[in-house]
């Protein structure tokens, strides 16, 4: 009765999502959002009429010019930088366009270059000495800000009675101060337009990825070859253009300047910006943060004002407000990854059946493994399949990304026949001798019998309701090729990576899926989803469906791809007393099957337990896990209706503790195992001398 | 006879009628103006948005404005924006989508506000601009004229400095904000006079900031380069206790003739009292206070609309020396509320 | 109690950890390559009563005579059960035998019976004498067998007890509710240091109480040393998992009862076991070898205290090695002997290990 009920709040209830949710790049922008919405609701209850459109317009028009310089700060701070010069430059700008327009009455145009050529120079000037003479950020733009401040002090009050006296006579300045397009204020719509194409360019062009690497890893980036001075000059010239941008937004609002204009501007963009979820120390951060901050700054400082709070009051919660949000993102970025770890791990329910023992029993235990010939004994580590050409030369994956050959027939002399990356684990030939292999992180690849490697797919459709982005390949791991030369191959799990494959087992849950490649179309279509840990795969004999193993359920299933029983599925042999592993055709019409690893009644009853597991998972660390035992291994041989032959062991489990792949060549028995530094080799009695896999797939049999 | 008869009766009816009537209780009339005018001020929403709460200035006017709110039953709000120009401009849209009957407006220059001013009369909000004007006029503005403040300054300084009067002909001038009114107007004012007496020299004109210790350092620095400095014009007194303070730190306060204006508070008298400031010109806040009240209340019982008709008053100025510093110019916050 | 409000504030997921094996405790090979002296299945219970040493293998008592350097064993006595505890005095030696209880000889009545009440006869974990003649007896668990120890360390058990033994066999209990004492020191039936298996710490009667607390394995047998210090055994290692596994009631219940005990999720005397022994993520085997810092259930460890109390020494078996479940020690002349009962192999330690 328990288990039913653990059975159906775990079928129902899927704790996936918040890891799944946790892991996403865009999380850290999803609190201060969250934050927005909680303020927008005070406020709007808080403030009647918050709502009406002289408000919202009033407020669009100050997030325009607000925003654009936290955008500009953000910029600067995704470099590794920070610039404290944006409220000086801000006001010399201003001071620049206000003159150009109301003392000399240029044309808007024009005052419109002249603000962006002083944005231009103040940015510039910071960006030479930061980005070029490599002095401390911090200090530089302090120093800048007193220098502007003061060519401002000196210049405005020459200037303050000519910028009031006179009123620009421009239809175009009063629209731009006070205009409105479809009852949307013009200025931001200008900023929607620069925050929009600012976005594209940091998220996903060039200059964005090489800002990040700057910011994130300054030496990694120059070692990566990112010319880091230019990046870093660019930026504060960025932040620079931004502050004349919005400088001249103001000055068509406003019309006039004072003396404290851009007094204190530095620390409230920079808390705007901080709140909006930008990390200090650089690398992290978005358009969205800035526009998010800023969005939260302007109303919290709007609706204090409105509820007729001294004005020192004001700057005492903003300041409160500021230290709140400094601390959390410190914490948050020191801890993301351990509250990730933590709550990733998001175990389901499985419920194996008790293992019948069968009269006789065919499993009991033998040495028939005991006396294997080694093969490349410290020479490859992690062989986690093994195959044999036409000419009984031997290839095999290593975890070094490398395809190894083995010379026949004593297979001492070795070479590396391809380097391939990653950790390449399935292996099979297709008919015209090219070597198929999945590779673990990357994808399905092809090496050509001179060694030429090419890729064969990378990727899947997406499915829509996934939030992991589920088109990529992220442990590819056997494969086999149907009569007319598509390619199926199974994908482990989408959850996790090559290096955590085992934390799988732990979750039990079906994170895996079967995947067919048609080389003829060179599609990529995922054909079945939420198996779980899908592991060997071999077409059967009727070139219409094949046979996969489903490995923590410890069953292999067969699946027709074609032919009049197409889509339908149906387990082939449950209740193994292992886990299942790479299936390979034997001779004779047979298989063999490499169990990886046997269950244990602790384990088994672990995996109805997803409480136990997940508590396992958090409180105490990964080494300590209960795990499927994989110290102990066999190989099964598999008559073709499912009914077991024989059992080989290793007793000792010294040279193969744990296997997971085989291979009949002529007469011989071919192992592997991917925790393995060797591949094993014993002869089959009875077996048929001249059996080659080639053979029984291509030449017809 | 019966008709005597019947006469007679109704005149003694009349008789008895009036006679009740007189001998009743003489309860006097409803003034119908009393009532209107209550009933129009009433319910009212007045929003005041000064440069800063905290100072004499303002807290003056606020704390006349709060009694006459609470003496005529309307609401009376202050929006701070503590001396930033851009809360101020921020708090200024609100109102404006807020809708009140009525702003009293404290500008920080002459342009920041120009825009909104005129938007918020096209809104229908009336606009009663104190102390510091906006080039924008509005239904009415109560307040110094700085151009005055500025001529009467000079005048008392060339009295004291012109050719053969003072130690020497050169005088200082510190502003506050070169944008505000009280700057462009006075600086206006000074210089009129001063170009009919080219005689005098001035040596340094530089803006504090309304900041006191700004001030202090520029005197400082005015008198190291010119120790024979005869007078000095200040445009606030907040300010130029920074300036008599540099004056008086380097000895010099028979010998320079600080001139300084503000609201006429009791500190500022005591600094004449105490020989700090030679001349002091007093806007007279209290007097202010009650003017504003006036026009509060002219206005919100008006049925014109707003920025219709435009009114100004420039209030009378009161010079006080240490001979008339007298509690009748001088006025403390106690004696508002 | 600064502990207890911090891990109230910090919620379960903060109570298991496991101290580090660390200073003086830091992991070395000096039991793995002890000199191993001799193999007897299940060899335990080390005793000596000056002249000569004694252990036990099985139901059998075995007196331990010196062959040149070597060591040979000749049996001294068969009993009906397992012996459980080995205890000499001057011109005696008692035996605890599960099942029956306590049996003395003293060289002139041949072996005497002592019976213990039925709930405390299976498991007489440790003896000792005192200088009056008294035996002070540990009695491990009223629960479960002294074989059975695993059961009881999973129940989280805690009815163990000490007993003071008179010649005429009166019983007197010394301590109750303790959880699983498994080594006892004895001056006097007010003066004795005991081990405390489930609670991994050493106990004296008197003063303080606690000498040492919070050991990274589970305590077995006392042994006194030449200096005034003592030997600590100790038999099996503490884990993360095991810990988690104490609290997991619904887990171990349903484990408890559906599955048999050599089975079970919990530390072991050796490593060997049958095929559903369950494994650690840090125990697979990678690349062919089992590194020695995995994760392992069984362990072997010898720790010396000098007379305060404090740890000065230790001798290691690891991971990878097989001298585990250590019981029992014993200073004998100038050798230290070991009893390595997972491996069933009697060690004796490097001689330059006292000093």
């Amino acid at each position: 009765m328990n288990d039913t009920l653990t059975r159906l709040r775990y079928r129902m209830f899927s704790d996936r999502m918040v890891g799944e949710l946790l892991s996403k790049s865009w999380i850290d922008s999803a609190i201060p959002a969250f934050f927005l919405l909680i303020v927008v609701l005070a406020a709007s209850l808080l403030t009647t009429d918050f709502w009406a459109t002289g408000n919202l317009g009033d407020l669009g028009r100050q997030v325009a010019e607000f925003g654009l310089q936290g955008i500009g700060l953000t910029i600067v701070i995704l470099s590794g930088g920070i610039d404290l010069s944006i409220g000086s430059a801000f006001a010399l700008t201003v001071l620049v366009c206000l003159v150009s327009m109301n003392v000399l009455g240029l044309p808007v145009g024009v005052a419109l270059l002249a603000t962006l050529a002083t944005g231009f120079a103040c940015g510039l000037l910071n960006g030479i000495l930061i980005g070029y003479l490599r002095l401390r950020a911090f200090i530089t733009t302090l120093v800048t800000l007193v220098i502007y401040r003061a060519i401002y002090d000196i210049l405005f009050p020459r200037l303050a009675s000519a910028i009031v006296g006179n009123t620009p006579d421009s239809a175009i300045w009063d629209f731009v101060g006070f205009g409105t397009v479809l009852g949307i204020p013009v200025s931001f719509v200008i900023f929607a337009l620069l925050a929009f194409l600012l976005h594209i360019g940091l998220s996903r062009l060039r200059p964005g990825w090489r800002l990040r690497a700057v910011g994130g890893a300054r030496r990694s980036a120059h070692n990566a070859g990112i010319n880091v001075k230019r990046t870093v000059c660019s930026a504060y010239v960025a932040s620079g253009l931004l502050t004349a941008i919005a400088a001249f937004l103001f000055s068509a609002r406003l019309g006039s300047t004072g003396a404290d204009t851009g007094i204190g501007l530095e620390i409230s963009v920079l808390t705007a910006v901080v709140l909006g979820g930008v990390s200090l120390g650089g690398g992290r951060g978005a358009v969205g943060n800035a526009i998010i901050g800023a969005v939260l700054v302007l109303i919290l400082t709007n609706s204090l004002i409105r509820l007729a709070l001294p004005g020192s009051v004001n700057q005492l919660l903003l300041g409160v407000v500021l230290i709140l949000a400094v601390l959390f993102d410190a914490k948050w970025v020191k801890n993301r990854g351990k509250i990730l770890n933590k709550l990733y791990v998001s175990p389901a329910y499985l419920s194996l059946a008790p293992r019948r023992e069968a009269n006789p029993d065919p499993y009991v235990l033998n040495d028939r493994l005991g006396a294997t010939e080694l093969i490349g004994l410290g020479e490859v580590e992690g062989p986690e399949d093994v195959i044999l050409d036409e000419d009984d030369n031997l290839y095999t994956g290593t975890r070094h990304g490398t395809i190894e050959r083995f010379w026949a027939p004593d297979y001492v002399r070795r070479e590396t026949f391809a380097a391939v990356g990653g950790h390449p684990l399935g292996l099979n030939f297709d008919r015209d001798g090219n070597l198929l292999t999945c590779v673990g992180g990357m994808g399905v690849y092809k090496v050509a019998p001179d060694g030429t490697v090419a890729k064969v797919t990378d990727e899947t459709n997406r499915s829509l309701l996934s939030i992991i982005d589920d088109s990529r390949l992220r442990l590819p791991d056997d494969l086999d090729v149907a009569p007319d030369g598509r390619i199926f191959f199974s994908e482990a799990t989408i959850r996790y990576d090559m290096s955590e494959w085992a934390t799988d087992a732990l979750e039990g849950r079906g994170n895996g899926r079967l995947i067919c490649h048609d080389p003829r179309s060179g599609t990529t279509r995922t054909v079945l989803r939420g198996l779980i840990f899908p592991n060997g795969i071999t077409v059967c004999r009727d070139g219409q469906s094949l046979l996969f193993a489903e490995t923590w359920a410890c069953r292999i299933n067969r699946y027709w791809f074609d032919g009049p029983k197409k889509g339908h599925r149906e387990i082939f042999m449950d209740n193994l007393p292992g886990y299942p592993d790479n299936i390979n055709r034997g001779s004779d019409g047979t298989f063999w099957v490499a169990l990886l690893g046997m269950r244990t009644k602790t384990f088994d009853l672990a995996m109805r337990k997803p409480g136990f597991r997940r508590r396992m998972a958090r409180q105490i660390a990964s080494d300590e896990w209960l795990f499927p035992n994989i110290n102990r291994g066999c190989v099964v041989h598999v008559s073709a209706e499912g009914a077991v032959l024989e059992v080989f062991w290793d007793r000792g489990g010294a040279n193969h503790p744990s296997i997971t792949s085989t291979c009949e060549h002529k007469g011989y028995l071919y192992m592997g195992g991917v925790s393995n530094n060797r591949v094993g080799r014993v002869k089959l009695e009875g077996a048929d001398p001249t059996w080659t896999a080639r053979s029984d797939y291509w030449e017809g049999r | 006879m019966r008709q005597m008869i019947r006469r007679w009766a109704v005149a003694a009816a009349l008789v008895l009628a009036s006679a009740t009537a007189v001998q009743a209780d003489n309860q006097g009339l409803e003034n119908p103006r009393s009532t209107d005018f209550h009933e129009s001020l009433k319910g009212k929403k007045v929003v005041f948005v000064p440069l800063s709460m905290g100072f004499d200035l303002t807290e003056g006017w606020a704390a006349v404005m709060r009694q006459q709110a609470k003496r005529l039953d309307y609401s009376f709000e202050i929006r701070d924006p503590a001396w930033s120009t851009d809360a101020g401009t921020r708090a200024l849209s609100q109102l404006i989508t807020e809708k009140p009957d009525l702003i009293v407006l404290h500008n920080p220059d002459i342009q920041s506000y120009a825009r909104l001013i005129k938007q918020a009369q096209s809104a229908g909000i009336k606009i009663v601009q104190i102390n510091l004007e906006s080039n924008s006029t509005s239904d009415s503005y109560v307040g110094a004229d700085w151009t005055e403040i500025g001529e009467q300054a000079a005048q008392a300084v060339v009295d004291k400095c012109d050719t053969g009067k003072g130690v020497s002909t050169k005088i200082a001038i510190d502003t506050g904000v070169p944008t505000a009114a009280s700057d462009v107007f006075q600086l206006n004012g000074i210089y009129r006079v001063l170009k009919q007496h080219p005689a005098i020299q001035v040596v340094s004109q530089q803006s504090t900031e309304y900041n006191a210790e700004k001030a202090r350092a520029i005197m400082d620095t005015v008198l190291q380069q010119h120790p024979d400095l005869c007078g000095a014009i200040g445009i606030w007194d907040n300010q130029d206790t920074g300036t008599a303070s540099a004056i008086q730190q380097a000895g010099k306060s028979n010998q320079v003739f600080l001139v300084t204006s503000g609201g006429g508070n009791k500190v500022g008298c005591e600094n004449v009292d105490k020989g700090l400031f030679n001349l002091y010109i007093s806007y007279n806040v209290p007097l202010q206070g009650e003017i504003l009240n006036e026009e509060i209340a002219r206005l919100l019982q008006s049925k014109s609309a707003a920025g219709e008709v435009k009114t100004m008053y420039f209030t009378p100025l009161t010079q006080i020396t240490k001979a008339n510093s007298n509690p009748r110019n001088c006025w403390t916050l106690d004696d508002l509320k | 109690m600064l502990q207890a409000i911090s891990r109230w504030l910090r919620g379960e997921e903060s109570g298991i950890s496991v101290p580090p094996m660390d200073g003086v405790l830091k992991p070395n090979n000096k039991l793995e390559s002890a000199e191993r002296l001799l193999v007897l299945p299940a060899v335990d219970n080390l005793a000596t009563d000056g002249t000569s040493a004694y252990c036990s293998s099985g139901k059998v008592l075995y007196r331990l005579k010196r062959e040149g350097d070597l060591f040979g064993a000749e049996p001294a006595g068969e009993f009906e059960g397992p012996v459980t505890c080995i205890a000499t005095g001057p011109g005696r030696i008692a035996v605890g035998v599960q099942g029956k209880g306590i049996l003395v000889f003293d060289g002139r009545d041949g072996w005497r019976q002592h019976d213990l009440p039925s709930p405390l006869s299976s498991c007489a974990t440790a003896a000792d004498f005192c200088p009056d003649g008294k035996l002070i007896v540990c009695v491990g668990s009223q629960r479960n067998a002294a074989s059975d120890w695993k059961r009881d360390l999973l129940e989280n058990g805690h009815t163990g007890s000490i007993l003071s033994i008179d010649e005429s066999g009166r019983i007197e209990t010394l301590r109750g509710a303790l959880a699983f004492p498994y080594g006892i020191i004895a001056h006097g039936v007010d003066d004795f240091v005991y081990s405390e298996s489930w609670r991994y710490r050493l106990t004296e009667s008197r003063g303080s109480g606690v000498v040492l607390a919070d050991l990274p394995a589970y305590p077995a047998r006392l042994a006194r040393a030449a200096d005034g210090g003592l030997w600590l055994s100790l038999f099996a290692p503490r884990r993360q998992l095991f810990e988690m596994v104490l609290r997991e009631h619904d887990y171990r219940r349903e484990m408890m009862s559906t599955i048999p005990p050599s089975d079970w999720i919990g530390p072991e005397l050796n490593s060997e076991g049958g095929p559903d022994q369950p494994l650690q993520a840090g125990s697979v085997r990678q690349m062919g070898i089992i590194k020695p810092w995995a994760p392992s259930r069984s362990y072997g460890l010898v720790v010396k205290c000098n007379p305060s109390g404090h740890p000065v020494a230790s001798w290691h078996s690891r991971a990878d090695g097989t001298m585990h479940g250590i019981t029992s020690v014993l200073e004998f002349g100038d050798d230290v002997l070991v009893t390595a009962k997972g491996a069933n192999t009697l060690l004796r330690l490097p001689r330059e290990a006292e000093a």
